[in-house]
């Protein structure tokens, strides 16, 4: 049944009679379905968990929704009750039948599901003392692992849309006004004022204006604005209405990656509900005000998340970014003043709005308000997707939610704002996670993605991949940016290869210059940030492979040999049976011995050995 | 509207929004670019017309493209610094590679003091010769056939009939991508009858008044269905064109 809303009051009394029904309350479970617990079966685990409450014949006792990411994708699937707000981790279908025997018909909890800290021995029942979440503040995510994102009625149950009845009350000035005031600084990476942006863009001339929602979210390992799409939806359609409002825009884009197919779907399920609910299109909640949204999905070219290259992307042709000014504010799309944001920034609109510009400044720092999104991977005990409060430390993201670095090994670096972003290392883990504290250390906070890198890692052989990553994703206009890259990345090449000088890194740094100096869009003048921020911090390891011919994180295979301790070989004859290269030899109960010449270093010979008696140099 | 601004300390006076490396190289100032024709837009590929442009109210003179910088009154403009010829001469090393023999480049390569090149001539490149400056690509586009694309992009760009097609089918066969071409890396070949060029050989059309082929016969039908031109411009060669013209104008003049 469609509830189309004429006015403000309807949507209220809608929202009052699915409370009165308990709809979100309800007791519920909630599957994690976000992309990482989905990839370890969480979908089977709630066809499971279906299958089984209806054979109990009690599928009418529980609310069972399938929702967006809940964050700790490390421990997935999640299965989240509610509303006590407890937590099962790594639930797997053969979990089922004990799940809906105790917990669903007994009311008691299946305590072996429940997390415990490995740092303490701690077992948590409450989703909100684990130390991942505990640490956080979700703002962003709030209701990600609670609300069926399928479902306009639990995003309305939870208070969805009532920032957008009360804009419409404030009025477009107002509502500028308190986004202006709130500091809020757009989370696509370039830190811009998002309320400054709004009034260029209000005050342009023309008789059509765009809002965009930029979803083209490129970065390796990054999944911020992917989960917020999937899970939440309707939270950026909320805040691109708010955003039409106030700029006076009639029409608005979501440019999402094709490689993103569930975040197009519940996007596009979302659009056509709201249009349903009267929340867009014509008169929205009986207003005057008209807003439309059009989904529109990106090939898959990095630079595609350049906003002018996105923009060209929009309108059909190459995605090439132009120069700025004139700013899209001004002139974007199609030649019509255009505001774009990210998902992040969009879905964060509503919370201002309803809570207010003070409030929201009361998060933070000085110059960065409010939250901000990270997604968590590399070589960290949790990887996850994080919410904190900007002014964050590095080492409470890392340490604090992270739960440090697995094995027992050292932190090396955290890098920062993606493929162009930059490597901080340990002495840099108590700076403030902010935009202007991050960018004068060299790397930036890009939209979001944090890698974590441990003792095994070697510098030069990550910069170089990232130099790989972005010369072959550069739009390849500029001469600095598509050739410097390539350059760049031969020349890393011959460092971890084994030929490299001083005069290398000298030419390394020659060309940098001149990619960062004089490239014309972003992706250029960052590109080479991995590069430049490793020679500032971790300078002796390029020189350790230029000098010493020695690659100290035993990572670049021309530098490094693999070796068999006699005193710790006592000869099984395992990492001799695994050589693809029958490289080693001895007699069993001996130690046993690598043939240089033959040995591809693979490595299969370390992983293999019980007794770590294979060592590189 | 005019305005004016300082080009190495000169005043220069120039319509609004002109761009930069046309109004200053007008006022007889030398900066080079291999990019830019006056008769396509700009992209700002080559990364050669670099200059510092200071605007009013502005701080740190910002290092710019000026091919594709729009001129501003008050704008203060430095075409020679040590900042500017670094990266001139970087990015032209980094251009060296696929066209070492190309005069226009040789030129440049002595104009900025470059005696040695830094890498290795390219050997496999697509399009050998090529510096991606997409002017071909920009000119077919302006003379309104879109026969030519920039293809892939990063450092596997190149260009070529869209999609990397063989032939490139919406061509004509008028040759402007050749000629405006700063390396002379396309090829075309001209027989008595035919012109080859992108993989496709076109069927020449003889000048109607002295018989010599001087267009494609494609060429002539687009022309011709465009509307908007006189006949004696797809019909006639360059030589006669101007016999034509001067005996009408003889003509009329009686």
């Amino acid at each position: 049944m469609t509830t189309r809303l004429t006015d403000p009051g309807a949507l209220a009394r809608h929202r009052e009679a699915l409370v009165a029904a308990g709809e979100p309350s309800r007791d519920a479970i909630a599957v994690c379905g976000g992309t990482g617990c989905r990839a370890q079966g969480a979908m089977k685990v709630f066809e499971a968990l279906q299958t089984e409450v209806e054979a109990r014949g009690v599928d009418r006792r529980v609310n069972l929704r399938a929702t967006g990411c809940h964050g700790f994708c490390e421990r997935g699937p999640l299965l989240l009750l509610l509303p006590e707000g407890v937590l099962y981790q790594h639930v797997q279908v053969e979990d089922v039948p004990e799940i809906v025997e105790k917990t669903v018909v007994g009311g008691e909890a299946v305590e072996r599901l429940f997390y415990v800290d490995p740092s303490t021995d701690l077992q948590h029942r409450k989703e909100e003392k684990i130390p991942f979440y505990r640490r956080q503040q979700r703002l962003v995510l709030r209701d990600n692992g609670h609300l069926d994102p399928t479902s306009i009625d639990d995003y309305i149950a939870l208070g969805g849309y009532s920032a957008l009845a009360r804009a419409l009350e404030m009025g477009p000035v107002a509502v500028l006004e308190e986004v202006k005031r709130a500091g809020l600084r757009g989370r696509g990476g370039g830190g811009f004022p998002a309320g400054v942006k709004w009034e260029v863009c209000r005050n342009a001339p023309g008789d059509l204006h765009y809002v965009v929602c930029n979803a083209d979210e490129g970065d390796p390992g990054a999944f911020m604005d992917r989960s917020v799409l999937e899970g939440n939806p309707h939270s950026v359609l909320e805040g691109m209405t708010i955003g039409a409002l106030a700029i006076g825009a009639r029409k608005g884009h979501v440019y999402v990656r094709q490689e993103y197919p569930l975040a197009v779907q519940h996007l596009t399920h979302a659009l056509e509900q709201s249009g349903e609910f009267g929340l867009l299109g014509e008169a929205i909640l009986g207003s005057d005000l008209s807003f439309d949204v059009q989904v529109s999905r990106g090939g898959g070219a990095f630079v595609c998340g350049e906003e002018s290259a996105m923009m060209a992307s929009l309108e059909g042709c190459r995605g090439v970014p132009r120069r700025r000014p004139p700013y899209p504010a001004e002139h974007g799309l199609w030649g019509r003043p255009t505001n774009v944001n990210n998902v992040e920034t969009w879905a964060t609109v509503p919370h201002i709005v309803l809570r207010g510009a003070d409030w929201f400044r009361s998060i933070g720092t000085e110059g960065s308000k409010g939250t901000k999104i990270f997604s968590l991977v590399g070589k960290v005990n949790n990887t996850g997707l994080v919410e904190v409060p900007m002014g964050i430390s590095l080492r409470e993201i890392v340490f604090g939610i992270g739960g440090g670095i697995p094995g027992g090994k050292a932190f090396k670096a955290v890098q920062t704002g993606g493929p162009s972003g930059g490597c901080l290392p340990a002495e840099k883990l108590d700076a403030p996670v902010d935009f202007d504290t991050l960018l004068a250390e060299g790397a930036m906070m890009g939209s979001g993605g944090m890698i974590v890198m441990d003792e095994d890692t070697c510098m030069v052989d990550m910069a170089k991949y990232f130099l790989r990553f972005l010369a072959s994703e550069s739009c390849g206009n500029c001469t600095s940016c598509r050739e410097g890259l390539l350059r760049l990345h031969e020349l890393l090449g011959d460092i971890t290869e084994g030929r490299g000088t001083r005069d290398t890194i000298a030419r390394v740094e020659e060309i940098a210059d001149t990619v960062r100096a004089a490239s014309m869009c972003a992706l250029g003048t960052t590109a080479v940030n991995p590069v430049l921020s490793t020679l500032r911090y971790f300078r002796h390891e390029y020189l350790a492979h230029v000098d010493g011919d020695r690659c100290p994180a035993g990572v670049c295979k021309a530098l490094i040999s693999f070796i068999i301790d006699p005193e710790l070989c006592n000869g099984c004859t395992l990492c001799a049976l695994r050589c693809p290269q029958e490289a080693i030899a001895g007699e069993k109960k001996l130690p046993h011995t690598i043939e240089q010449e033959l040995c591809i270093k693979c490595g299969v010979c370390k992983d293999v050995c019980r007794r770590d008696a294979v060592l590189v140099r | 509207m005019d305005v004016t601004l300082r080009i190495d300390g000169g005043e220069v006076t120039a319509p609004t929004g002109a761009g930069l490396l046309d109004v200053a190289r007008r006022a007889g100032y030398r900066i080079p670019g291999l990019c830019h024709h006056e008769g396509v837009p700009d992209i700002a590929a080559c990364r050669l017309c670099l200059v510092e442009v200071r605007q009013p109210g502005r701080g740190e003179p910002l290092l710019t493209t000026s091919c594709n910088y729009p001129v501003v009154a008050d704008l203060d403009v430095v075409t020679e610094s040590p900042r500017i010829r670094r990266h001139r001469i970087m990015n032209l090393q980094l251009l060296l590679p696929y066209a070492p023999q190309a005069p226009a480049l040789q030129e440049l390569a002595v104009q900025l003091g470059v005696t040695r090149g830094l890498f290795a001539p390219v050997a496999d490149a697509p399009l050998p010769g090529c510096i991606l400056c997409e002017l071909c690509v920009r000119v077919c586009s302006t003379v309104g056939y879109n026969a030519l694309s920039a293809l892939g992009r990063g450092d596997h760009k190149s260009v070529g009939p869209p999609f990397g097609h063989a032939g490139a089918t919406d061509c004509v066969g008028c040759g402007s991508c050749q000629s405006v071409c700063p390396t002379q890396c396309i090829a075309m070949e001209d027989t008595s009858a035919a012109r080859t060029i992108w993989g496709r050989t076109f069927d020449l059309f003889a000048c109607r008044r002295c018989g010599t082929p001087f267009m494609t016969k494609a060429h002539r039908d687009a022309t011709a269905a465009r509307g908007d031109l006189p006949e004696e411009y797809y019909t006639l060669c360059d030589a006669c064109k101007r016999v034509v013209l001067s005996e009408n104008l003889l003509t009329a003049a009686r």
